[in-house]
């Protein structure tokens, strides 16, 4: 049922699991990110299809041939049985916004702030893998040109990074994709992307705003799907690397298809799953050696109680009351020692920096993978990643990263 | 927000498909697409930008960088003559012709001589280092136009000859269509640097406020003997400065701002009478410039033609009484006015309400416009395209749509403040130094703010207000601006002491800063959501 999980595994997992008996069962519980079919979806089967609401998609018309490459299967539904980690208040708490994914001035307004803030993260983690020295050679190091100018050396895998294409010819799944920030965002700068969600509503919005889009290398997988009257799955596509599909599926749905991705990303979703630890289990099987894991979510301390749910929900409004639920978020301390106790520690991924025992963090032990904190400045509306280093910065919103090793 | 016409956009073909269209090829537009082509994340292998000009761009390319001067010279501040420099526009700038200014002298009086003149001398720089230079408009911009050229091709496409006559949202609102007569293209995001009648604007259906001035400036290339030629000279009359503003050794650009009535007059002088009429701009005390202005208006409504002998006979009293002492802080005598060079036009004050639309973004004169007595309307378009150059090579390296209202918002935010603070800034100058009290010495009357005054002006001239980089900006506390003009200015005035201040308290300063950049009005609205 849970693949390769032993019982002992959903047993550890659950230490770190928030208490789930606090949970409410309604739909005021989640926002920003829903993540996969679910448990609750599965256990009314007469739920007929989703029918799409946007009156530019014309389901009627035939699905493109599959593409060739990884994705090219078409979308399963989920399966009664499955085991999944998603909690069907939270998918219909999103399906209900979906419409307003892209209101850059509406309800998820701070979260289209956030968007180039975890970008940023993720490049960062991803530039910083790139070998600037590959390629290296005596005949091509740093020469001084005609003009006396200082001519630096540069591999292709640097240069792709300056140049803004940064994930080109790497394999990218976005976990929740939602209404699509992320996932567009990430095919931008080259990444093969795929999208999945929980919600078919976040999914058919995902796909209807990219096909309108140019510039965007998107890549219709659904029938339910066609291109509008622009054609703009043809336009401007030439010499456009990197391509976009989403699908209406489950993390743990696709894992069975046994493919993994140089970069998984899963944001804004862990505090809004049933089982954070099944759920992060299941994202790492999915990242290739050498791939990046990278989340971000909401830790557990009063202070994102105060600002998340108390300010953003109720006092400013920011954000619907029930958007998030205060014993569903998880702590950077908690996370590490999942991944520390639960996903291998080390034997699996890249020690933090130098790999010195960090005394600091609950437990000890050898620290593996970053937290940085990320912090909305309301007045200069802008959300920016805490320095590096410096303490508080995780006690809201932060960002997670670990790297696989290569073998 | 944009026009609604029947007939839908007709399909539009990836040839005809751009990341970013321009609109207008003067120096903001030009400068802009210039930046861009030195940003190496937002011109990736394939992005392509349009810039479309509504004129020909022949005269520019044509334009000799030699022989005489063009009319309109801007000043470049130091630090965009730098900017110029890192995106590599200004090795193609023709180098005889810009003039570096070193030191700039101001004043204003209304006594019976000018001895009696309050007076900022401003601080000799040096011509190794000087504050501005001063370019004429058209040297830039075939510097740019060059530039792109050379290093843009495949990637800048520059079309001319085109207007913009329809503009609209395209299905789902990710790209604009515009049309061209017949034809469509579309842009990810239209960039308006299409000047103060702005299309982009009007399309956008972003409202301007401002007003215009009841002053026109008329403008001519000036000739004298040969000096020493790198100090700028203004003198602030009661109807509007008059300014000298070096070009070589034996040239000089004038910017004089006074009534649409007396830019008419003066121009009916002929280019002997003007230039005459020019020196005693500079030397004659303001009661007996007055008369004078009486009588030429006089005589210009009643269609005759003014007597210049009269202001010859002016002009060699005051010669023959200058002292050595007074001539060192005032211009040369001008010899003659190159009479092709005369033209006038309107000043105005405006702003858009917003630098930002439905996927279109302003800069530029389409932005603000300013009255010309500080300077800074170039510079404050170039510093316009230096910022949005910036936050959109940020934008693409995080993969972000250049077109979204979020990734814009950066631009907005660091431009429109400190664009304001300096339109309001010239703006009270202007209505400051025109203000005279009959029967009193207007310098005694106003008393020591004149000089507090000259700060402000200090700053305007050498391109410290507004101006980002140099950390020092606006710390002259206890200028009477601050106790006067709206709330918004004044939050707009504060906020460079926030920036001050911000190193050391940090965030709590940013609160102030989102009232100020923002506006509160965001702030209220969020608030009240």
């Amino acid at each position: 049922m849970f693949l390769t999980r032993s019982p002992g595994a959903v047993a550890t997992a659950s230490k770190i699991a928030v208490r789930q008996t606090q949970q409410r069962s309604l739909s005021w519980i989640s926002r920003w990110k829903s993540s996969t079919p679910d448990a609750a979806l599965s256990s009314s089967p007469t739920l007929p299809p989703q029918p799409l609401s946007a009156p530019t998609v014309t389901p009627s018309q035939p699905s493109p041939p599959p593409l060739s490459g990884s994705n090219a299967t078409p979308p399963s539904p989920p399966s009664a049985n499955a085991f999944s980690t998603v909690n069907q208040a939270e998918i219909d708490h999103f399906s209900r916004l979906s419409s307003q994914w892209w209101n850059e001035k509406g309800e998820f307004g701070l979260l289209h702030k956030m968007n180039p803030t975890r970008m940023e993260f993720v490049r960062q983690k991803i530039a910083q893998g790139v070998q600037d020295d590959e390629g290296w050679s005596f005949g091509k190091r740093n020469r001084v040109d005609e003009q006396g100018r200082l001519i630096k050396w540069e591999g292709e895998a640097a240069r792709s990074v300056r140049k803004g294409k940064w994930l080109e010819g790497m394999d990218v799944l976005d976990v929740g994709c939602g209404g699509g920030l992320l996932s567009e965002s990430l095919a931008r700068v080259g990444g093969n992307v795929l999208g999945i969600d929980a919600s078919s509503h976040n999914i058919a919005i995902a796909s209807l705003h990219a096909s309108q889009d140019p510039f965007l290398p998107f890549r219709s997988d659904s029938p339910l799907v066609a291109s509008t009257s622009q054609s703009p799955n043809s336009a401007k596509q030439e010499g456009k690397t990197g391509s976009l599909r989403y699908r209406h599926t489950s993390a743990e749905e696709l894992l069975k298809e046994g493919k993994q991705y140089d970069v998984v990303c899963s944001m804004e979703v862990l505090e809004h799953v049933d089982s954070p630890g099944e759920f992060l289990k299941c994202l790492a099987d999915m990242v290739k050696p050498s791939g990046h894991l990278i989340l971000s979510t909401i830790s557990r301390t009063p202070l994102s109680q105060l600002l998340t749910i108390t300010m953003a929900e109720h006092v400013l409004r920011l954000v619907t009351p029930g958007t998030h639920t205060y014993s569903k978020f998880i702590k950077p301390a908690e996370l590490l020692a999942f991944v520390r106790d639960d996903l291998g520690g080390t034997d699996v991924w890249e020690a933090d920096g130098d790999g010195l025992v960090d005394g600091g963090r609950e437990g000890g032990g050898v620290s593996v993978g970053e937290v940085r904190g990320i912090v909305y400045d309301p007045l200069s509306g802008q959300w920016r990643l805490w320095k590096e280093g410096l303490p508080f910065g995780d006690l809201c919103n932060y960002m997670f990263h670990i790297r696989k090793k290569s073998v | 927000m944009f026009q609604s016409a029947p007939s839908p956009i007709p399909e539009i073909s990836d040839r005809d498909t751009y990341d970013i269209v321009i609109i207008g090829a003067g120096n903001a537009g030009l400068a802009l697409a210039c930046t861009l082509l030195s940003k190496p994340a937002l011109m990736r292998d394939d992005t392509r930008i349009l810039l479309v000009e509504g004129g020909s761009l022949d005269r520019v390319r044509s334009w000799s960088g030699k022989g005489e001067w063009e009319n309109r010279v801007s000043s470049l501040t130091a630090e965009n003559v730098q900017f110029l420099r890192d995106i590599g526009a200004w090795d193609h700038i023709e180098a005889s012709r810009p003039c570096p200014v070193s030191d700039i002298i101001v004043w204003t009086s209304s006594g019976s001589s000018s001895s009696s003149s309050s007076q900022i001398h401003f601080p000799q720089m040096g011509t190794d280092n000087p504050m501005a230079y001063m370019t004429e408009n058209t040297n830039l911009q075939r510097a740019l136009l060059r530039k792109i050229e050379q290093d843009g091709e495949g990637r800048i496409v520059v079309q001319e000859g085109k207007k913009v006559e329809e503009m609209r949202m395209g299905e789902g609102g990710r790209w604009v269509g515009l049309r061209f007569g017949d034809e469509w293209v579309r842009g990810g995001v239209v960039v308006g640097a299409d000047g103060y009648n702005s299309p982009v604007r009007a399309f956008s259906d972003i409202a301007s406020f401002g007003h215009g001035y009841d002053t026109h400036a008329i403008v001519a290339t000036l000739h004298h003997s040969p000096i020493h030629n790198h100090t700028a000279f203004q003198r602030f009359l009661p109807t509007g400065p008059i300014a000298f503003l070096p070009l070589s050794h034996d040239s000089t650009t004038l910017v004089w701002s006074t009534s649409p009535q007396l830019v008419a007059a003066y121009k009916t002088l002929g280019p002997t009478g003007l230039a005459t009429m020019i020196n005693l701009g500079f030397f004659m005390d303001e009661q007996s410039l007055t008369n004078i202005n009486t009588q030429i208006l006089a005589a210009h409504s009643k269609g005759e033609q003014f007597n210049i002998a009269l202001l010859d006979e002016h002009w060699n009293t005051i010669l023959n009484n200058l002292t050595t002492e007074q001539a060192k802080s005032l211009p040369p005598p001008i010899a003659s006015v190159a009479s092709k060079s005369i033209a006038s036009f309107p000043l105005k004050l405006s702003h858009a309400e917003s630098y930002i639309g439905d996927r279109t973004v302003l800069v530029g004169d389409a932005a603000h416009t300013i009255h010309p007595l500080a300077g800074q309307g170039l510079n404050m378009g170039l510093a316009d395209v230096k910022v949005l150059g910036e936050v959109w090579e940020k934008v693409q390296s995080n993969g972000g749509d250049l077109g979204a209202y979020t990734s814009l918002l950066p631009y907005t935010r660091e431009r429109y403040p400190a664009n304001h603070l300096l339109l309001s800034t010239t703006d009270k100058l202007h209505y400051l130094f025109g203000t005279r009290i009959p029967g009193i010495n207007w310098a005694r009357s106003v008393g020591m703010d004149v000089i507090n005054e000259l700060g402000p002006i200090k700053k305007l001239l050498m391109g410290r207000v507004g101006a980002q980089a140099s950390g020092t900006s606006m710390t002259g506390g206890g200028s009477p601006m601050r106790r006067e003009g709206s709330v918004y200015e004044k939050a707009a005035d504060g906020m460079d002491t926030f920036r001050n201040v911000k190193t050391v308290a940090g965030m709590a300063v940013a609160a102030g800063r989102e009232l100020v950049k923002g506006g509160a009005r965001q702030l209220l609205e969020r608030l009240a959501k």
